[in-house]
């Protein structure tokens, strides 16, 4: 499993794929951030973080769509299900280099939180907490990324509905206004942004926990009982 | 080493393979023949676990075998049709990446295959950059970068020319010395060149499985040809047609004079027994008089066609 993350990540980056994406990623998030930090002149890093959820969301189906998707329109899949591995370790193995591969993404931002802290005084537990976060959030992502790009030999449809799937999750809770009352803390709970919000305060809730990693696992079971399926 | 009994795969309402029964011993080359969609692949497939037949067993070494059975997949080298591989990587990485994927010591392994196989000079080059012989070459490397027991090669030389072909196929033969190999295809010489056994699909259900020998003697029926006389062509056929055996006796035209009486018939078995004494015996009874007989070398592409006659169905072959 380990030789297979190895080449997952190698593919990744010594192809101009991580690159290209990380780049874009940091120049719109240098946009979108410092435009906004001049105007407020407030030492902390909440107008990156309000935009990350929305950014990964864009970002990471791009990165997750040639995982599985390429390798059954190549047949490389028909190797790889072959070679002496579960489908399970397969999953495991493209969701954590897809997860490694968009935290490597959050590292260049860390520019960010040195400009701010050279500037002003910048409070640690938001900046952790935020990234804590972020980290768990990517996971998510990554999970909803190998599921999609399992589900159809093309490329293009794992990006469509990747995007779909994880916008859909970044902004459940901006359609709040559209569902029952009854609904509503059901979506809340659901939306990755509600709880991402929590980290970027500096709390660290078991819940918020619990909800990304079980929906990073709810969807990984599900990648893996879709390719088992089809066999 | 590898067993089927009774084993069938659907895809959907579409049968691609039913009642599947035989097993493959430890050493030599089987070949898989069938017309394209007859099943080849799908068999292929089951038995290096990446499909799960939908009824049946698979066994490998006595052991049930299923697309989990990831200690069992170690013995297997499988090369699907084709020859997919990542075409970014240098074909050394590729090996590399495999030989650790096996836990295989990647230093005196990856050497050691790529020499077996002769791809020297051109390991250090992107497999996309190999020409379609070198690129089977990187594959025949993949399934054997394990040293497992038994090569599943799906058409292994199709696409390649005659040169490459020659290559591909000594290759083959030197892996078999040590190795059990199933290798499918519809090319009847390489059959002829290559295999020990013979095992035919057609229409997802097997037709023949028996050795090359039996195969070339045209594989469960045999026919004779007859050039008789002194006797009409109804009684002749009539009594062909009662002796125990005898599938169906044709009349077939005779370069004889117009004026003569001789009746010519084939015969078909519905064994690989041969005939002729049977219907030298009843000649002798009967009192006609036997001018021809002789028993028909069917070529190997005929067997083939007989044994597969009738439309194929879809063709399965992703």
């Amino acid at each position: 499993m380990r030789a297979l993350f190895a080449r997952e990540i190698k593919a990744y980056f010594e192809t101009p794929v991580a690159w290209v994406v990380a780049v874009i990623f940091l120049v719109v998030s240098s946009l979108l951030f410092f435009s906004v930090f001049f105007l407020f002149e407030r030492a902390e890093m909440r107008q990156f973080f309000n935009n990350l959820p929305v950014m990964l969301a864009l970002v990471m189906p791009a990165l997750a769509m040639r995982l599985i998707a390429e390798e059954r329109r190549r047949g490389t899949y028909e190797i790889l299900a072959t070679l002496p591995l579960s489908t399970t370790d397969i999953v495991i193995a493209k969701f954590l280099a897809l997860w490694a591969t968009g935290v490597f993404l959050l590292v260049p931002t860390l520019v960010f939180t040195i400009t701010v802290g050279t500037l002003g005084r910048l409070d640690p537990g938001p900046v952790l907490g935020g990234y804590f976060g972020a980290v768990l959030l990517t996971g998510v992502y990554a999970a909803i990324g190998v599921f999609t790009s399992s589900v159809s030999r093309s490329e293009t449809v794992a990006l469509v509905l990747g995007l779909v799937l994880s916008l859909l999750f970044a902004l459940l809770r901006s359609f709040l206004i559209l569902v029952p009352a009854m609904l509503v803390p059901l979506f809340e709970y659901l939306s990755l942004g509600f709880h991402f919000d929590g980290f970027t305060r500096g709390i660290i809730d078991s819940r918020s926990i619990v909800h990304f990693v079980s929906l990073a696992a709810f969807f990984l079971v599900v990648s893996e009982r879709r390719l088992a399926a089809q066999r | 080493m590898v067993r089927f009994e009774d084993v069938g795969k659907d895809y959907g309402d579409l049968t691609a393979l039913e009642g599947a029964t035989f097993s493959i011993p430890r050493g030599g080359i089987v070949g898989l023949l069938g017309p394209n969609g007859a099943g080849k692949t799908t068999t292929m497939r089951i038995m290096t676990g990446f499909l799960e037949p939908s009824r049946g067993l698979v066994e490998i070494d006595g052991e049930p075998f299923s697309p989990e059975s990831v200690a069992a997949k170690r013995k297997i080298g499988y090369l699907p049709e084709s020859a997919p591989s990542y075409s970014d990587m240098l074909a050394w990485d590729y090996l590399a990446y495999e030989a650790r994927l096996h836990g295989v010591d990647v230093d005196s392994r990856v050497p050691e295959v790529i020499r077996l196989v002769g791809l020297e000079s051109h390991a250090h080059m992107p497999i996309r950059e190999l020409s379609k012989g070198y690129r089977q070459r990187v594959g025949l490397a993949h399934t054997l970068i394990h040293d497992p027991e038994l090569l599943v090669l799906d058409e292994p030389t199709s696409g390649l020319d005659p040169n490459q072909i020659v290559e591909v196929r000594n290759l083959i033969r030197r892996i078999a010395e040590t190795k059990t190999v199933v290798l499918s295809t519809h090319i009847m010489q390489e059959v002829e060149a290559l295999c020990d056994r013979v095992i035919v699909i057609h229409r997802g259900r097997l037709r023949f499985d028996g050795s090359i020998e039996d195969f070339d003697a045209g594989g469960d029926t045999q026919r004779i040809r007859l050039l008789a006389g002194g006797i009409s062509q109804t009684d002749l056929v009539k009594d062909l047609a009662a002796l125990p055996g005898v599938r169906d006796v044709r009349v077939r035209s005779t370069d004889e004079d117009e004026s003569s009486a001789l009746v010519a018939v084939e015969v078909r078995a519905g064994s690989a027994e041969d005939l002729r004494p049977r219907v030298f015996h009843r000649a002798g009874e009967r009192g006609f008089d036997i001018y021809e007989l002789y028993r028909i070398r069917t070529s190997m592409e005929e067997v083939f066609h007989q044994l597969t006659q009738g439309e194929t169905q879809g063709d399965q072959n992703e």
